[in-house]
């Protein structure tokens, strides 16, 4: 015998077989399965089938009870009338946590930049302070040598201000040019800086 | 013993469970007794009817452990059939650790109702069982879930760790199997 081609009815065979439909669907699939010999067939199929699977192992519940861990000390859920809702996303620790830490990283982030600007006002020549400071003028780059001094290269940038956002604002960027000549001193005395070369491996001996 | 909860008492579950947080034990024996029976009949259509009891056990404690991180908005009851049928492929691995590939082969999904026999009051039931026996695994799993539970497809796709397209299509594959045997 062919299977009834009306899916929809089909689906709800199962739960026709346990009684879990509701009034008015209960009547409309019962009508269908009235006329239909193959759904006719399948529900007795699936009624066997609960009957054949029906069977319980007995359980004791006051051994699982007995089992189970105490209640956490955590608030218990929020139960509404009508439906049960979990906090919201956004109220829960986790987006609180997440919202911190946003915040902190953009609190760090205007800290810095007004520390550049403050240190830009005082007048602490920078390459990328010149830059910022005249939108039009060419870009200022360092020049080769031993004096670092600024010089006026050719305009290449056409977003100054976008530079300006990349000036540093801590470490060497605010040291003066006698600092900065004394600190390249004083690595240069070092004896103990990390080699960027690969380090040439010993020839392989072999055996005889 | 209750009948086993449906789809519709979820918000009973969430009464019932801050009930328990809050320190009413009875809360705690009235979800065990509103599901206990589905867990331990779903244990059993797995092929683990000697250790249901246990496994049921086992699914209340992990729930209860972590029912801080059940959202209430969901089912109690989908979630505990999750943790039952994980458990359930837990004990199978630790099992086929133990024994030699062979016994595995040959336990396949047939033996676990052989202890129903006597149950079986008629003749088509009988073959009806014989039957679901030539079911693969993931046939019968689907198709208890389905017949015998309740749940929709969406929530077995869920337990199974599938789809809902892919779990309506191992019931129908199960239904088809079924009937190709009775009319044999």
């Amino acid at each position: 015998m062919r299977d009834c081609a009306n899916d929809a009815m089909r689906d709800l065979l199962p739960d026709l077989a346990r009684g879990g439909l509701p009034g008015d669907r209960r009547a409309a699939v019962q009508e269908h399965v009235a006329g239909c010999a193959a759904c006719a067939r399948e529900l007795m199929l699936l009624r066997d089938a609960r009957a054949v699977l029906a069977p319980t192992p007995r359980i004791d519940v006051a051994r699982i009870v007995a089992a189970l861990p105490a209640p956490a000390e955590t608030p218990a859920l929020r139960v509404e009338r009508g439906g049960s809702r979990a906090a919201p996303r956004f109220m829960q620790p986790t987006a609180w946590r997440v919202a911190a830490g946003i915040l902190a990283i953009a609190t760090a982030g205007a800290l810095g930049i007004g520390l550049a600007r403050r240190s830009r006002d005082a007048g602490v020549p920078q390459a990328m302070d010149v830059a910022a400071s005249a939108p039009n003028a060419p870009a200022v780059e360092a020049a080769p040598g031993p004096v670092a001094e600024p010089r006026v290269a050719p305009t290449r940038s056409p977003a100054p201000a976008a530079a300006a956002q990349l000036t540093l604002v801590s470490g060497t960027a605010e040291l003066s040019d006698a600092a900065l000549r004394a600190l390249l001193d004083d690595i240069d005395t070092l004896d103990a800086m990390p080699l960027a070369e690969p380090v040439a491996e010993l020839p392989f001996v072999g055996e005889g | 013993m209750t009948e086993p909860a449906r789809g519709g008492d979820d918000t009973i579950d969430a009464e019932l469970i801050a009930r328990w947080r809050a320190g009413d034990q009875r809360a705690a024996t009235l979800l065990v007794e509103r599901h206990g029976p589905s867990l331990a009949r779903f244990a059993t259509s797995l092929g683990e009817r000697d250790a249901a009891e246990e496994l049921v056990q086992d699914t209340f404690v992990r729930a209860f452990g972590a029912i801080a991180s059940f959202r209430a908005d969901s089912s109690l009851r989908t979630w505990l059939f999750t943790i039952l049928r994980r458990l359930c492929l837990d004990r199978r691995r630790a099992e086929r650790r133990r024994r030699v590939v062979g016994d595995v082969q040959e336990r396949h999904a047939a033996t676990e109702f052989d202890a129903l026999d006597e149950l079986v009051a008629t003749e088509t039931q009988a073959r009806v069982r014989r039957a679901l026996e030539r079911l693969t695994p993931t046939q019968r799993e689907v198709f208890v879930l389905r017949v015998s539970e309740g749940l929709s497809y969406r929530e077995i796709a869920d337990v199974a760790d599938t789809t809902e397209g892919a779990a309506r299509v191992h019931y129908h594959n199960a239904v088809r199997t079924i009937k190709e045997f009775l009319d044999a």
